[in-house]
């Protein structure tokens, strides 16, 4: 059952929500013109009152609705005009007479701005006429939108734009939490960020957090990055907790505060006790429990595969959570489009080929319970700084990685379904249906010479797919 | 491998446990409970000051659970004083006869991949 309507129109990039002024006309008189300007249109003396009248005509044309000075000189000062009016142009022009002559014309419809200008601008009394600009902020970050490919459509993507198109598409309704360390509540790209509970760990925690935020709501302004479901409402939770490490309290706190429909991301991995390697946070009994509680609600818990190389088939996971399902969507990291990594170690940058899109990135843990994948590497999103330093509220990146950037793509395609799924109060998707459409629509894992795809991370998620699967 | 360079140790090192189906916490007494069992006092095996605390303090308290919130609520926090190892108190929690499974809580990382800015 589709219950979501397209939008009108096509896919766009996002652009800068300026504020809309009324449009009007810039007018400069000649200083020679004898005119001056009141509410009600242009006046002169006698002598001048066939070029008052002529220009007033043109106004009558454009059924203008105000006609004042474009500096707000008071009357007498704009009257005092048309009567120093000289026969020659003056050696040294006062000020004040010099912003007497810069009139601002409004038409009752904006569009007409642009005729009323030339018809203004044929006339002899007129030195030039313009419509005024509408200014946006000098100083906006680039739109790094064009850099964010995996918002386009498969196979590269996941084909967030199409879900834009629907109503909810968006992730309108849809809470996120990210549980983590730390973020950057006040950069500039991130709406309001609810802070749930723990304790704030600082450090590069803050630029982690805020990538991940940044990937899921960032919001679609025209500067900076946009989000994959950038009208989902953020929620964070830190993992630290009364000064200690307690993910599967994090978790539970988390999913006390939300509903079912709602997304929870564990952006986290940690050392296995035997190997040492990272491991996906779900090894741990306490946080296998609450991840099947919080799925049990209804809630959709995505979680990072973690970044170990780890085949969790092998033999030393026998037993563990590893080879269970929590109900979570696990998320590896893929290879993405863009094929190279680049070491860069100071000023000297080498590059060497990550394999073949789709395929595993090389530090991804990988398989049976690993569902999805998500880009591994070159993911453009807020914070670090290297697309985009100064000030740190502004700081852009290319460079998020491993099955951290991987996981808000997935979290955020699954914030897309469950807005339109819930769009019009309808039910949400249950986690594990989430989770077989992502699945079984998604664009399929690559084979690489080096990791063949028997090394399961699964599909990218594909939405425009999806979609037609609610 | 990369590794991460985020900062490890923001959180306590402790132990998590998890206690056997019947078995309980009291705070109050400081031992751990189940009817028609001799009750396990902790406190000769752990060093002086040590906190005891239930992982999930508002579904230790919840009355109707399921299976995964059951689980939950058995589980319980063992925070040594600082610079004393928690792996070190590891066996002698795990021969407790109330505890199914005891562990060294992880410190996790982001899983994000060690890069210069």
């Amino acid at each position: 059952m589709l219950i979501a309507k397209p939008r009108k129109g096509k896919p766009t990039l996002s652009h800068f929500k300026p504020f809309k002024g009324k449009d009007y006309v810039v007018v400069e008189l000649r200083y020679d013109s004898g005119v001056s300007v009141s509410a009600a249109g242009f006046k002169a003396p006698s002598a001048k009152e066939r070029v008052a009248s002529s220009l007033n005509s043109i106004l009558a044309r454009f059924r203008v609705t105000s006609c004042a000075s474009h500096f707000g000189l008071r009357d007498t000062t704009l009257r005092a005009r048309s009567v120093d009016a000289p026969s020659t142009m003056p050696r040294k022009v006062p000020p004040v007479f010099a912003q007497s002559g810069v009139l601002q014309v409004v038409p009752r419809r904006g569009r007409d701005c642009d005729e009323l200008a030339r018809r203004l601008n044929r006339h002899g009394s007129v030195w030039k006429a313009y419509k005024a600009p509408q200014p946006v902020p000098a100083a906006v970050s680039p739109n790094m939108e064009p850099c964010q490919g995996y918002l386009c459509s498969s196979p590269d993507g996941i084909g967030a734009m199409a879900a834009w198109e629907y109503w909810g598409g968006m992730g309108e309704g849809v809470a996120v939490c990210d549980i983590e360390g730390d973020w950057n509540f006040s950069h500039e790209d991130l709406p309001a960020v609810t802070h749930l509970g723990g304790d704030l760990l600082g450090g590069d925690w803050k630029d982690h957090g805020t990538a991940v935020l940044g990937e899921i709501v960032a919001k679609r302004n025209g500067y900076g990055a946009v989000g994959i479901a950038p009208k989902a409402r953020p929620k964070v939770h830190s993992a630290v907790i009364n000064g200690l490490w307690n993910t599967a309290l994090a978790i539970t706190n988390a999913a006390g505060k939300m509903g079912a429909g709602d997304v929870i991301l564990i952006e986290l991995q940690g050392s296995h006790p035997a190997t040492g390697e990272y491991v996906a946070m779900q090894y741990w009994d306490d946080v296998y429990s609450a991840i099947k509680a919080a799925t049990e609600k209804g809630i959709t818990v995505v979680e990072a595969a973690g970044n170990g190389d780890q085949d969790f088939q092998a033999a030393v996971y026998n037993g563990s959570n590893l080879q269970k399902d929590s109900g979570a969507i696990v998320v590896g990291a893929g290879v993405p489009p863009n094929n190279f990594y680049d070491h860069t170690q100071g000023s000297s940058t080498r590059y060497t080929k990550m394999g073949v899109p789709r395929s595993r990135a090389w530090f991804s843990n990988y398989g049976k319970i690993v569902n999805v994948q998500g880009w591994g590497e070159h993911v453009t999103t807020l914070g670090y700084g290297d697309a985009q330093t100064g000030a740190q509220n502004r700081w852009y990146t290319h460079r998020f990685s491993g099955t951290s950037s991987a996981s808000p793509i997935v979290t955020g395609a699954v914030a897309c379904l469950q807005g339109i799924a819930m769009y019009g109060d309808q039910a949400p998707l249950e986690p594990s249906e989430v989770r077989k459409i992502l699945v079984s629509s998604g664009t399929p894992q690559a084979d690489d010479p080096a990791r063949p795809k028997t090394e399961h991370i699964g599909p990218l998620p594909n939405l425009e797919k999806a979609i037609t699967k609610i | 491998m990369a590794r991460s360079r985020h900062r490890r140790g923001s959180g306590r090192p402790h132990l998590v446990l998890r206690l056997r189906k019947g078995w309980t916490y009291d705070p109050g007494r400081r031992r751990f409970t189940k009817e028609g069992r001799e009750p396990v006092r902790p406190g000769t095996d752990l060093p002086k000051y040590t906190r005891i605390t239930f992982q999930v303090p508002a579904m230790a308290q919840r009355r109707k659970r399921s299976l995964a919130e059951d689980e939950l609520a058995r589980g319980i926090q063992i925070v040594p004083p600082r610079g004393v190892s928690p792996g070190r108190l590891l066996p002698r929690v795990r021969s407790w006869p109330c505890v199914e499974k005891a562990w060294v809580a992880p410190a996790p990382v982001p899983a994000s991949l060690s890069r210069s800015r």
